[in-house]
């Protein structure tokens, strides 16, 4: 483990992310003491206002504070990415333990069931899914969560397809373990590492799929604002005024750059034998 | 050959029935009762009892699953609760803004993800590289819907070159092609990089190069050919990738294609509508990714024997 830390610390594009991301999630803690006014407060007279020394980044049409709503949508959109991230790594080692394990109907059931929610286009599932269930913090949570899992779930099958056979797995049956407990004692520790680093992409792509959505009216809805609503709201204003597009466009490059470098980072880190150059 | 298509073809049977029951089932996901989502929100209680018997509404689950595939296999997808035009009418006026969009988005992706990822592969850790992989890594991690924006700001507003929306002329498909093009290049990149990286450790690379061959042959005849196989399964993404890139080039750009129709269609809750498109866009996926496997079975002759 020091030596995987350490791998990971010299990767030097993985510490920038690291670094972006504990700057944003302090950002998104921190909200309600760093934001300069009251997200929600309208002053339609100074709609659309370009940057000033009172309203750091511009108001939106509505005069709301464009920073102000920034650091309440980094909340929302990055929670968003964690916690689909964490329901549908849930989702997906469960399947993949129940499919790789047990094999059989179960796996076939399972991965037939995988191959439908990788054929249909994510994003279309999701999209409609969210209109028909009524678009909202929960739902869109949700619905990603529960459409990402495949990913995880395959490469997990694989990992245990081709650890179960091992000697300390036979053992661990053999003085009478239980299937759920050689499962989670000594199936599933040996298989996480490659899902670490999908997490961590998973993350940048809800991130990337929620700002879509709401951008496009079927995310997060008015007055709770994410960097996708945010900018949602300065479409149709953006010719004349730019700044209520440019920064919230920023934050989800920088969060989506961040968690791809980071997961790079960690892909070399758990697997010395991928860094280039060796 | 043959064998190995057909055995394919008929995999792919069984998943295109599970997809269809996915989306059959979204409607499910509607609080009340399906009909009234796809009757639209303002119908008439007449509407609403003629569409339940039409569609077997009426019926339990399953037989109603199969009466709408039964339909639906026949090209009767429905009519729009808005227009009250055939969905598949609507779909068909649509489609070839689609196709160009997506054909000429696809060459300019080509076009920059395969100069730009050889060159980043053959003088790897130089600047060069360096450049090539920050650019891709940027254009991974841009939201398509900003990237519009900014060609949108730069290129129709301040300089005035070229249209902000709508289509007509040749000068309409630059902004959008390059919108829908340069974000699936920067991923396509990084593959062929990465592929062609992992041949170029192969002995037979080593080979080559001692035989003195000259280093562009090695790269494009040698290595290249070798690397295709991981990068044809990239090309599998294609289509998903070109997807999400429709929906928000074509409703950002006004475009008058499926990605557009399917956004008016969410918006005025025009289920019968979203549903076709849904399962059109998952079908060609199924189609895309056997034309793939077929592909693959071309380039290397080991996948058709096993």
């Amino acid at each position: 483990m020091p030596s995987f830390l350490s791998r990971l610390v010299q990767h030097r594009l993985a510490t920038a992310g690291g670094i972006v991301l504990i700057v944003l999630i302090a950002m998104a803690l921190f909200a309600p003491w760093l934001a300069p006014h009251d997200p929600e407060a309208v002053h339609p007279e100074a709609g659309l206002h370009g940057p000033s020394w009172e309203y750091p980044l511009g108001q939106d049409p509505l005069g709301r504070c464009i920073l102000s709503r920034m650091l309440y949508g980094a909340r929302v959109s990055l929670s968003v990415g964690f916690l689909a991230g964490v329901l549908s790594l849930g989702v997906g080692i469960v399947m993949g333990s129940l499919a790789g394990y047990f094999g059989g109907w179960v796996d076939l059931v399972i991965m037939r069931l995988a191959e439908v929610f990788m054929t249909v286009p994510q994003f279309l599932l999701v999209i409609a899914a969210v209109a028909i269930v009524g678009p909202s913090f929960t739902s869109v949570l949700v619905i990603i969560g529960l459409s990402s899992w495949t990913g995880y779930a395959r490469v997990l099958r694989g990992e245990i397809l081709g650890i179960k056979q091992k000697p300390f797995v036979e053992a661990a049956r053999a003085y009478g373990a239980s299937d759920l407990r050689i499962l989670a004692r000594h199936v599933l520790p040996n298989c996480l590492a490659p899902l670490i680093v999908m997490v961590t992409l998973n993350v940048a792509s809800v991130i990337l799929l929620e700002s879509s959505l709401s951008f496009l009216g079927f995310g997060i809805q008015e007055p709770q604002a994410s960097w996708g609503s945010i900018l949602s709201q300065g479409r149709a204003f953006f010719q004349t005024a730019p700044h209520v597009a440019t920064f919230p466009g920023l934050a989800i490059m920088a969060a989506v750059l961040a968690f791809n470098l980071l997961g790079d980072g960690l892909r070399d880190a758990l697997d010395p034998k991928l860094v280039e150059g060796e | 050959m043959f064998k190995y298509v057909v055995r394919r073809i008929l995999l792919a049977i069984p998943l295109v029935l599970g997809i269809s029951f996915l989306v059959f089932g979204l409607m499910y996901l509607a609080p009340g009762e399906p009909v009234r989502m796809l009757a639209g929100r303002e119908a008439s209680p007449e509407v609403i009892a003629a569409i339940r018997q039409e569609w077997g509404f009426d019926k339990p689950f399953l037989v109603q699953y199969f009466m709408w595939l039964a339909k639906v296999l026949r090209g009767d997808m429905g009519r729009s609760v808005i227009s009250q035009l055939p969905v598949a009418f609507l779909i068909k006026s649509r489609l070839p803004f689609t196709l160009k969009l997506n054909f000429w988005a696809t060459l300019l992706g080509l076009a920059i993800a395969f100069p730009l990822g050889v060159l980043a592969a053959a003088k790897r850790q130089t600047w060069v590289d360096y450049v090539a992989s920050a650019l891709a890594l940027v254009g991974m991690s841009m939201p398509g819907f900003w990237l519009s924006l900014v060609l949108i700001i730069v290129f129709a507003v301040k300089l005035s070159w070229l249209p902000t929306s709508g289509t007509g002329t040749w000068a309409h498909y630059v902004l959008p092609t390059a919108a829908l093009g340069f974000s699936w290049a920067a991923g396509l990149m990084r593959m062929v990089r990465t592929s062609l990286l992992e041949v170029l450790k192969e002995d037979y690379v080593r080979t080559a190069r001692a035989k003195g061959l000259r280093e562009r042959v090695v790269l494009v005849k040698h290595a290249l050919r070798n690397a295709m196989i991981p990068i044809v399964t990239g090309l599998g993404t294609w289509l998903a990738y070109m997807v999400v890139g429709t929906v928000i080039v074509e409703t950002i750009f006004a475009w008058p294609g499926l990605g557009r129709l399917l956004t008016t269609a969410l918006m005025q809750r025009d289920f019968f509508l979203v549903q076709a498109i849904i399962l059109m866009i998952s079908v060609a996926v199924v189609a895309a990714n056997l034309l793939v496997d077929v592909l693959y079975a071309v380039i290397d002759p080991r996948v058709r024997l096993s």
